[in-house]
């Protein structure tokens, strides 16, 4: 179930609170332990048995390497840790690369939690958890277990035991909830529909526009949507930090991806650039690790060909800004940074949601006014005008002066809260109409 | 610290949340939705099975969105909030100019309609006397209507790709005669189909194509409805216009009775005044489709047409029966007994496919009849 949903919010979300606030404080996490298991049953239940294999599997086999290292038998500690890796690998790569399977809801993101979770205790960052209830409710936590934030386990645990529900907490998580569904059903949404309409086109014009709406897209379905899940989980008294730090508005690539799904980032740079030595070795060894940092991730997102050359275009800027363009970068100015960080990341979304490379190639060619259908034309002109509005201002989103301007002008000043107060009500009921507008169907009987 | 402006906000985001779990909780379920033109989704049934399967959850989801309050209200919202936002396209129809809503051309389904070709060309050898009319639909006789710059397939061209291949047809350029009224009220805004006033042009620019020597010119016009909102209306959610319905009742003293023959029922009037108070005000026009239509008159100048048709042609044989002995209307999607047997039976001597393009572009039950022998 997705948070995006009537059911979720006017069903699943206000019973949870209740059924929370009414048990007493003790047994709390054992309310949101079943209610995340029917949240994960909503949407998916013939799949459930694989997030029950992850999750037993991996407390098993935590506890085994905890005992191991007790009787400092590290041969034997070392083939359990890695016959746990390979398997759970193997799992998440049978369903993301053969296809002959539908992926289990969250399979990509509560894989790694249980992988950060068997590294982590594996290197003696934590010990393995006993109290398996705890554990299942760490890898099946509702607010992030479809798609993240990919908390690593000590976090979590520390927040499970040393957890205090407060008045703001509830309150602060509800406002970014209400933020993230913004970004979601008015911002995302619409961009989605903008992007599809100019994807149409085979102008100069619509191939921009084909670009930069997928970008914003992107951003505010994903940033949106993590807003979501770390607002809920703010509700029940976790506190993540958070997974999208206006990432439009970096200075170079290496700077987006300490901004973009920074839980991803983390993860990365935590279980495979650090391990593999991180920058402490040579340089060619340096390269190396980067390298395979940035082809994982390019995996990780997605099956084809286009996600690996996303993922090795990123490397060699991230490479390129460490080694070979460091001067030349710093000798530009920081709004030019950003402008070029900004074209970069964007040519390669291209990449990202181009069904196969010759597609990309074709919409690149686009872009410089190769084989295109005229500069600009009217049917262009046409879903310019029905989705301009909504790309403008989501660019006007992404910018923050804009967002401290609104801050200072409307927030921050007692006399005109009221006007920031009655926009959120207005922009919540448009959410609703939104939300019950994609449920609509008329039925075709065609009496034609 | 909290500002008082945020408990405000968060306490009537809450209170809105439970307010609308406690009123689809009470409130009584609907059966119908009048705007979708649809049932509802009504509460699911909870057994192991449809929990194990899903079906359940799934329902359930439907349920809370089809029975959710304000329903439509909400709807117009957001139909409203796109037309800011600039937009001229809801589910898939264009909002035009004038308060015209306007379907899409349909993309031809290449293989059903060489089916038809065929199917039309196999019994044109057989038979005499054929005519073909295909009607465009009401974006390409007025492109005007529609929005600046939308996209929309060239509906003529279509036609003619289709009209050209068929043999021994007298096709009939119906295009060419409406456009002359292009401005004029030739289709409805918020439904698919043509006006009685659009049936009637057509008719007199047809009329001698179809052997019909002295077309009556006098008519008699009533408005029988103007609150009729059709299946466009439905289909994108934008309710703001509606429409009227006219009946053109010809000068004659040809006197006429219309046999329902799959439902046996017969009849003195085309219409079925009844239909205007249900959601498709246009099966005023013989009620709806049905297989077979037999209309019997009073002429005895052993003319006797059969017409393969969609629904555009219920507004138009009005306009027809004074000028036949009998006119069998036969619907290929509902209708399946052998043809050559009704054409035998009935004494057929001239043959009229009227559909409307939209129609004919995926149409396969046509092909199907006449291949069934």
């Amino acid at each position: 179930m997705a948070f995006n949903t009537i059911t979720f919010l006017f069903f699943f979300f206000p019973i949870t609170l209740l059924l929370f606030f009414l048990t007493p404080k003790k047994y709390r996490s054992y309310t949101l332990l079943v209610v995340s298991f029917v949240f994960y049953c909503w949407g998916d239940t013939k799949n459930l048995i694989f997030i029950l294999f992850s999750a037993l599997f991996s407390y098993l086999t935590a506890l085994e390497i905890d005992i191991l290292k007790q009787e400092n038998k590290e041969k034997e500690n070392k083939i359990v840790f890695i016959t746990a890796i390979v398997v759970h690998v193997a799992l998440l790569a049978f369903f993301k690369y053969t296809g002959l399977l539908s992926m289990p809801l969250g399979i990509s993101f509560y894989t790694f939690s249980v992988l950060s979770y068997i590294f982590d205790v594996y290197y003696g960052k934590c010990h393995a958890e006993r109290n398996i209830l705890d554990y299942l409710l760490y890898v099946s936590f509702f607010p992030k277990v479809i798609s993240g934030p990919i908390i690593q386990f000590h976090d979590f645990k520390n927040q499970l035991v040393h957890r205090i529900v407060t008045r703001k907490g509830v309150v602060e998580g509800t406002q970014l909830f209400m933020l993230g569904l913004f970004k979601k059903v008015l911002l995302a949404d619409q961009l989605g529909m903008a992007y599809s309409a100019f994807h149409q086109t085979n102008t100069v014009i619509g191939s921009y526009l084909t670009v930069i709406s997928y970008g914003l897209q992107l951003y505010f379905d994903f940033s949106g949507y993590s807003d979501m899940a770390i607002g809920l989980s703010s509700i029940f008294g976790f506190h993540f930090g958070k997974n999208f730090d206006e990432p439009y508005t970096s200075h170079s690539i290496s700077e987006f991806w300490r901004r973009w799904h920074i839980s991803l980032g983390a993860w990365f740079r935590d279980y495979v650039y650090i391990p593999l030595g991180g920058n402490r070795v040579d340089t060619r060894r340096h390269i190396l690790n980067l390298i395979v940092v940035w082809l994982l991730t390019g995996i990780w997102h997605g099956n084809t060909f286009g996600f690996v050359i996303w993922g090795l275009y990123h490397g060699f800027f991230v490479i390129g800004e460490k080694y070979f363009f460091k001067h030349l970068h710093e000798k530009i100015k920081p709004g030019l940074q950003v402008f070029i960080t900004d074209v970069i990341v964007f040519i390669g979304w291209v990449f990202f949601f181009s069904p196969t490379l010759p597609d990309a190639f074709a919409l690149l060619g686009r872009l410089i006014g190769v084989h295109t259908g005229g500069f600009i034309s009217s049917q262009t002109i046409y879903y310019l005008l029905g989705n301009g509005l909504i790309v403008i201002v989501a660019i006007m989103c992404c910018m923050p002066i804009v967002q401290r301007s609104y801050q200072k002008i409307f927030m921050l000043n007692k006399k005109r809260n009221i006007v920031n107060l009655i926009l959120q009500i207005i922009l919540f009921i448009v959410c609703i109409a939104y939300m019950i507008g994609s449920t609509y169907s008329s039925f075709l009987y065609f009496a034609f | 610290m909290l500002k008082r402006y945020q408990r405000i906000l968060i306490t009537i985001f809450y209170i809105i949340l439970v307010f609308f779990l406690i009123a689809s909780l009470i409130m009584p379920d609907k059966k119908m939705s009048e705007q979708e033109n649809r049932t509802l989704t009504q509460f699911p049934q909870l057994t192991t099975t449809s929990i194990i399967n899903g079906h359940f959850f799934s329902q359930l989801d439907d349920y809370l969105s089809d029975q959710f309050l304000l329903r439509d209200q909400f709807m117009k919202l957001k139909v409203r909030v796109d037309k800011m936002e600039g937009k001229r396209e809801s589910a898939g129809v264009y909002l035009g100019h004038k308060g015209y809503l306007l379907a899409k051309n349909e993309i031809p389904n290449t293989k059903a309609l060489n089916n038809s070709i065929k199917a039309i060309n196999t019994f044109s050898s057989s038979h005499d006397n054929i005519s073909m009319m295909i009607i465009p639909s009401s974006a390409t006789i007025n492109p005007a209507l529609l929005p600046f710059g939308a996209p929309m397939r060239d509906g003529i061209k279509d036609i003619n790709n289709f009209t050209k291949q068929l043999q021994k047809v007298q096709v009939i350029d119906s295009a060419k005669g409406l456009m002359k009224y292009k401005h004029d009220y030739l289709y409805y805004k918020t439904d698919h189909h043509w006006t009685t006033y659009g049936a009637y042009r057509e008719f007199q620019s047809v009329a001698h194509q179809l052997g019909i020597e002295k077309p009556i010119t006098k008519y008699k016009k009533y408005l029988v409805t103007d609150s009729f909102e059709g299946t466009l209306a439905s289909e994108s959610g934008d309710h703001t216009h509606s429409d009227e319905i006219y009946v053109y009742e010809p000068s004659t003293k040809v006197k006429y009775y219309v046999n329902y023959v799959a439902e046996n029922k017969k009849t003195t009037s085309l219409y079925e005044i009844q239909q205007l108070k249900t959601k498709d005000q246009y099966t005023l026009f013989q009620g709806g489709n049905h297989p077979v239509v037999e209309i019997n008159t009073t002429n005895n100048n052993h003319k006797n047409l059969l017409i393969f048709k969609d629904s555009y042609a219920n507004s138009f044989v009005p306009f027809l029966y004074p000028y036949y002995q009998r006119i069998i209307m036969v619907d290929p999607r509902y209708y399946n007994d052998d043809i050559n047997k009704l054409i035998e039976n009935y004494d057929i001597n001239q043959y009229l496919f009227l559909y409307s393009a939209n129609t004919i572009m995926k149409d396969t039950s046509l092909s199907d009849l006449l291949n069934s022998n």
